[in-house]
């Protein structure tokens, strides 16, 4: 049965490598544990042998493209094995539009092709297995690629219908939709949600504000909150947590590694500030400066955004009363701000006005539950609103 | 459970004999005829340039220049530098390719914590650095899970010798070396001794037994 290579994982904290270059054609008959392509990361040049002997049918990863561990990279099989069409992922604007009738997706086991011809497919940035040839054999003459290029020249929008218009699922986006199904799909997800008054925390900020600024460093609330999440982390650990589901572990982890997701141009991000148990506030606010900032001009280097434990969504200041976001698997939960508005609460009897704030908590039910995750949430709200809690005096 | 590191010491060893005995012993390794094996090395005047290595790096040509197959750019052997190639089988292993490149820096630290200087690590940048200057540069080639290649420590290399390239897309005077550190001449011998030592250490060795070149050939002879 054709079998899709995955990269495989080649070391602990690499999500990713470059595909440096394919030792292997298509159509290539190959054994077992012969070396396939090269794979970079970090200095590290590694070539990925075969895991079975078969023939090279797809090479689905491109040279100079980057794929996150897991994602496939080669389809091996038997040859003349037909290759599901659900097996090859996003064929991008390469399928013919549906009225041409001759060049369809036949896709030849082995693709027969002269170099030249590869080579004007190439050019002309067409995939050469979904061109049909019409030589002898089924060979593909380079006049077949560049019918077939003609053919896919008609623009989508003549052919279908203006009213769609159809964006290929790559990069950041595609690396989102599939962390955001693998998390839904993986953590038994939970919200928690419950009010914070900021009134307190607003106070302090002012007061500290200056000296931020005095350094440069914008101040926000997230450092604070940061810092009161700590808290109640260090109290419920299971909440800075993670699954191990290979060997049947929970993974408790003894330092505070938070990421911020950062909405971006090209899609969220989530760069982590490392060690905050160990960083005052206006460090912290520092460093949330510093890796938005390379968020947004897309300078984030992977130890960034690497070794996560806990997240924080700051969704309030663009708007909404409550968001149910999803946990950033495999952690086992994600903290939701929401926005701070002025509300009449009731305090000793009398309704007076407070700077109010939801907070979302999102949870992995499978490592946490739910009154455990109440209590995470009451400790760090009692922190918020009494910031003396947080021992700021050290700044 | 036991495990032997053969060192051989290559003395003043052309670069391109050495890539070609390197391939064959990977060769002869992924067979698993082999003993894990740490080749140390001296060589002429060379450029090469790594996988991600540019021709535009390199900015003369009156030294040899190869293309290999480790990762990095670009970066120059030559008169000075101690050049290390550790042959080894990370599948039997408890660390990934990523442990290897740190378990080579922590060899690199030790010995020249040794030598009284204060290297360490610089996060996103490989190799190995003293106050904010590159000593020792690191680019390896996995093969069947066998590495090769290496790493290489300026001793007392000629840094006006990194000027021919941009090293690893640096500026050229990041490059350091022991000597420039330390204000003296050091003795190659004792930093090869010293860092056999610390590797054979980092990476858990219960003996090391020294070959010579003619024993490696003879390995790999016999295949």
């Amino acid at each position: 049965m054709a079998r899709k290579l995955k990269l495989p994982d080649i070391g602990e904290g690499v999500v990713e490598g470059e595909i440096i270059k394919w030792l292997v054609n298509e159509g290539q008959s190959i054994a077992e544990d012969q070396s396939l392509v090269e794979v970079m990361t970090d200095k590290v040049n590694v070539e990925i042998p075969s895991p079975t002997a078969g023939t090279v049918l797809k090479i689905l990863a491109k040279e100079g493209n980057v794929i996150k561990v897991g994602e496939p990279i080669v389809v091996i099989g038997e040859p003349g094995e037909k290759i599901e069409e659900a097996e090859a992922p996003s064929t991008p604007a390469a399928t013919p539009p549906p009225s041409s009738p001759e060049p369809a997706i036949a896709r030849p086991e082995v693709v027969l092709a002269a170099p030249a011809v590869r080579r004007v497919a190439k050019e002309v940035g067409i995939d050469i297995t979904v061109v049909k040839g019409t030589a002898p054999g089924g060979r593909i003459t380079e006049d077949d690629v560049r019918a077939f290029a003609k053919l896919r020249a008609v623009p989508v929008a003549e052919v279908g219908s203006e009213r769609v218009e159809r964006v290929p699922l790559r990069g950041i986006r595609r690396t989102i939709a599939e962390r955001m199904i693998q998390s839904k799909r993986s953590a038994a997800h939970v919200t928690h949600v419950d009010e914070v008054d900021m009134t307190a925390l607003i106070a302090v900020r002012e007061k500290m504000k200056e000296s931020g600024e005095r350094s440069g460093i914008k101040l926000t609330y997230l450092p604070f909150v940061i810092k009161a999440v700590i808290e109640g982390l260090k109290e419920q650990p299971y909440l800075n947590a993670s699954i191990d589901e290979e060997r049947g572990e929970i993974v408790v982890k003894k330092y505070y590694n938070i990421g911020i997701a950062t909405s971006t141009s090209s899609g969220l991000m989530v760069p982590v500030v490392k060690d905050c148990d160990r960083k005052s506030v206006l460090e912290i606010a520092r460093v949330v400066q510093e890796l938005a900032e390379k968020a947004r001009q897309g300078r984030l280097e992977l130890h960034e955004v690497h070794d996560g434990t806990f997240t924080l969504t700051n969704i309030g200041p663009i708007g909404g009363v409550l968001s149910t976001p999803i946990i950033n698997y495999p952690e086992a939960a994600i903290l939701g701000l929401n926005k701070i508005s002025k509300r009449p609460v009731v305090r000793d009897n009398l309704v007076v006005v407070r700077d109010m704030m939801y907070l979302s908590l999102s949870f992995d039910h499978r490592l946490v539950d739910g009154a455990e995750a109440a209590e995470f949430l009451n400790k760090v709200i009692r922190r918020i609103e009494n910031p003396e809690l947080l021992h700021l005096e050290e700044e | 459970m036991t495990r032997d590191l053969l060192v051989a010491d290559f003395g003043k060893k052309d670069y391109l004999e050495t890539w070609n005995l390197q391939k064959e012993l990977v060769r002869r390794k992924i067979l698993g005829e082999l003993s894990d094996l740490l080749i140390l090395v001296e060589h002429p005047d060379v450029i090469t340039l790594g996988r991600k290595g540019k021709l535009e790096d390199v900015l003369t040509s009156q030294i040899p220049v190869y293309s290999v197959e480790r990762g990095g750019e670009v970066t120059y052997h030559g008169p000075g530098q101690l050049v290390g190639y550790p042959i080894i089988d990370l599948r039997s292993r408890s660390f990934d390719v990523l442990g290897y490149l740190r378990g080579i820096e922590e060899a690199l630290i030790l010995t020249l914590k040794e030598f009284g200087l204060p290297a360490e690590r610089k996060e996103g940048h490989t190799g190995v650095w003293v106050s904010d200057r590159k000593v020792a540069s690191i680019g390896v080639a996995v093969r069947g899970w066998i590495s090769f290649h290496g790493f290489a420590l300026n001793v007392n290399t000629d840094l006006r010798k990194f000027q021919l390239i941009r090293p690893c897309g640096l500026q050229s005077d990041v490059i350091t070396s022991m000597r420039a550190l330390l204000g003296k001449e050091v003795a190659l011998t004792s930093a090869k001794k010293k860092f056999v030592e610390n590797f054979s250490a980092v990476f858990n060795y219960s003996s090391t037994i020294h070959v010579d070149e003619y024993f490696v050939a003879q390995e790999i002879l016999v295949a």
